[in-house]
């Protein structure tokens, strides 16, 4: 696995099918070696792209498909490229991800926190709106090769 | 999220319960996104609006990790310290 490769998933964008994205996550990942801590922040992370693909890319149009890439950069690095072909968003629209902190509970929102898990999850969070949405999310393998 | 509405649905009957203390169990969660944090708040500022408590306890590491990094841990205690995924003897009842 020294050469980058790429694997690609494409499923029907509905919440059932968001649990075959966690498992082929999770065999990829596996395969990297990536620690079982890595590989629950990475499943978080990525169900979060795949659900907001789900809820708000087509609308009410029922045939709309999720493609999840997962390029395997070398032997360290995970890239995971989160796309649909729905509407796209605007993501100034998206609410500030600054969490719930100092918040009275009046004050509290759940909006914004999908991409905070996000961000707090991976090394890295990259939203392309044009036509459809894409999320990239990209996590580097903390623990040192094996010889 | 395939779980959010079947949560919903569990929930409802319970949250309007305001004379009672409501305490969710999270010993056997495997897994929650922030669709199921947001049911959480929802819960959460009804009960609080009614000045009725809601709290969880038995949180597993993974769930916890969760709920830090979104910051939603002191509002789901009463006094601010989330009890962990050992088990404890309820308080009240």
């Amino acid at each position: 696995m020294g050469k980058d490769a790429n694997i690609t998933l494409t499923v029907p964008a509905k919440p059932e099918y968001v649990d075959l994205v966690r498992l082929t996550l999770y065999g990829i990942a596996a395969k990297m070696n990536f620690s079982f801590e890595e590989i629950e922040d990475m499943k978080v992370a990525v169900s979060e792209a795949c659900n907001n693909a789900v809820l708000h890319a087509y609308g009410e149009e029922e045939d709309g498909t999720v493609e999840i890439e997962f390029v395997l950069v070398g032997r360290q690095e995970l890239r995971i490229v989160v796309r649909d072909r729905g509407t796209g968003f605007d993501p100034a629209n998206v609410p500030a991800a600054d969490g719930l902190q100092g918040k009275s509970v009046e004050e509290i929102e759940s909006g914004g926190l999908g991409l905070m898990l996000m961000e707090a999850l991976m090394d890295s969070v990259e939203v392309k709106a044009g036509q459809g949405t894409s999320v990239v999310l990209t996590k580097r393998r903390a623990a040192p090769e094996k010889v | 999220m395939e779980a959010a509405s079947q949560m919903r649905a569990a929930m409802e009957p319970l949250i309007g319960s305001f004379d009672r203390r409501l305490v969710l169990n999270l010993r056997d969660l495997k897994y929650i996104d922030s669709t199921g944090i947001g049911i959480l708040i929802g819960v959460l500022k009804a009960r609080h609006a009614r000045s009725a408590p809601f709290e969880v306890e038995e949180v597993p590491a993974g769930i916890r990790k969760l709920f830090d990094l979104t910051g939603i841990t002191p509002y789901l205690s009463a006094n601010g310290s989330l009890r962990g995924g050992e088990r404890n003897s309820r308080i009240g009842g």
